[in-house]
């Protein structure tokens, strides 16, 4: 079977202007003045927090607090700079940023309660956070993020900056097949109210976490997940990934023991989790040692 | 002047290589962008984008011989960060009428290859992207998969086999519409 033979897409004649187009723009970024050089970043974003402070009384801080409001911020501008804060109350997983390729991801912090994640190129302040998911997740608690377009991260010195943030037990990264994408997972100790605001000019991601108002914190739930086998972090297990491709809800997660195991949920009953399985065995290889398991809320999964 | 000595040029910030090398290429960037996004104006507006993306990261590409794999893994970036963006600004109710509706252009009621290719998983809508509009081999789509070639090829021909079936069996098998 040939499928070209069945490709008759007529290409538009206006193509080679999109592509002038596009060289234009690249030609004029090129040109453009980099963005300066800071001294010391941190202290002038604690500067423009200050300001933000006196002039807006504490608005950063409610706004990312409050469901709302957050949500009516999305995509305005406060003092040029903040594009978006994300709210995980009713969403677990959100997403933003730019399409970028050759960025480097530097990790920095000059509050106790507060990360700062920017991206470099050439060494310089990008205008721009390169696109990213980021995702809250309960079993257990942790924060996960992916930045596409970027090919540099020093997880270890990232880890570093993360541990010294209240509530964090583990910083761990997470294999990708994708050589210009990065994963990493912040786990904490407690149920905590996370922020996450995305900046622009320059692009970076503030992440606070605090603990968690004790009127808002539910109950906690168990649940049911499917789950594989332990393994270290590796080959293996991104392989896996990529045979669950098609389905929601995948993710790896760190169990007891220290290595990893793939698993799907969370599902509110066994039943549910068990018909998921069936299928899954039945369409995806090395599927058949995957099992059903029932886990706390905040609970890593046993090694198996 | 063959692709590699372009390249290099290009490299060098010789705009016009540079220009000569993408435009050589516009067809099948374009069919790949298509591919995601299934409108005529948005895969245009994602080859301009991935063209203006590779112009400003080429001095990061090392291995030139891979440029082709690196150019469509850009355009793929580019329609599926485009796919992203469309479905949060339907979730968050902004949604800006030009581009809320792709409007199919071709013959309405064909059910053509790219509705074929939309029906597959999303590695094997990948892997036949790559081989049939990237024109790239088994062995560069293996490396920017991270996957062994025979995998590639096992999942290619299942993936073929697919598209087979749909297309010669039609709307029987509950093709969408968008």
């Amino acid at each position: 079977m040939e499928l070209k033979e069945y490709d008759t897409l007529t290409i538009p004649k206006e193509l080679d202007d999109f592509i002038d187009r596009g060289i234009a723009k690249g030609v004029a970024h090129s040109n453009a003045m980099p963005l300066p050089k800071r001294r010391n970043p941190y202290r002038t974003w604690g500067q423009a927090a200050a300001a933000v402070i006196i002039g807006g009384g504490l608005f950063l801080t409610v706004a990312a607090n409050v469901p709302v409001m957050a949500k009516g911020l999305e995509n305005i501008p406060v003092i040029g700079q903040l594009v978006k804060v994300l709210d995980f109350t009713h969403q677990q997983e959100q997403s933003g940023g730019q399409v970028t390729d050759g960025t480097k991801i530097t990790v920095g912090s000059d509050k106790e309660n507060t990360i700062d994640i920017h991206f470099k190129m050439n060494e310089e302040l990008v205008s721009d956070v390169p696109a990213y998911v980021t995702k809250y997740e309960k079993y257990p608690y942790r924060l996960t993020f992916e930045f596409n377009g970027v090919r540099e991260f020093d997880a270890q010195a990232a880890a570093e900056e993360f541990r010294q943030m209240p509530f964090v037990k583990d910083v761990y990264r997470i294999i990708t097949m994708d050589d210009s994408a990065y994963r990493f997972a912040v786990e904490f100790t407690q149920d905590v109210d996370v922020s996450v605001s995305e900046y622009k000019e320059p692009g970076m991601i503030q992440v606070t976490a605090k603990a968690k108002d004790s009127k808002e914190a539910g109950t906690p739930e168990s649940a049911y997940f499917i789950q594989s086998g332990s393994y270290e972090m590796g080959e293996q297990l991104a392989i896996l990934e990529e045979y669950l491709f098609s389905y929601d809800g995948v993710s790896f997660q760190k169990d007891q023991q220290g290595t990893y195991i793939l698993q799907m949920g969370p599902f509110t009953t066994e039943a549910e989790a068990a018909k998921q399985l069936k299928q899954i065995q039945a369409e995806v290889p090395d599927a058949e040692s995957f099992y059903v398991a029932e886990r706390a809320e905040g609970q890593r999964p046993a090694a198996r | 002047m063959n692709d590699q000595q372009l390249i290099q040029q290009a490299k060098s910030g010789n705009n016009d290589s540079f220009a000569t090398l993408i435009k050589s290429r516009g067809e099948k960037l374009y069919k790949v962008a298509y591919c995601y996004v299934k409108d005529e104006a948005l895969a245009l507006e994602v080859v301009s984008e991935a063209t203006y993306k590779s112009y400003i990261s080429l001095d990061k590409l090392k291995h030139t011989e891979y440029f082709d794999t690196w150019l469509v893994r850009i355009v793929i970036n580019e329609a599926i960060d485009l796919i992203r963006k469309r479905k949060r600004m339907v979730l968050t109710g902004e949604v800006d009428q030009e581009i809320a509706a792709p409007q199919k252009t071709g013959i309405e009621d064909r059910l053509d290859l790219y509705e074929a290719i939309d029906q597959l998983k999303e590695d094997e809508k990948e892997i036949l992207t790559l081989k049939y509009f990237g024109d790239l081999t088994f062995a560069h789509i293996a490396k920017q998969l991270g996957k062994s070639e025979n995998t590639i090829k096992t999942k290619h021909y299942r993936a073929l086999d697919k598209v087979k079936a749909i297309l010669e069996g039609g709307r029987q098998y509950g093709i969408k519409r968008i």
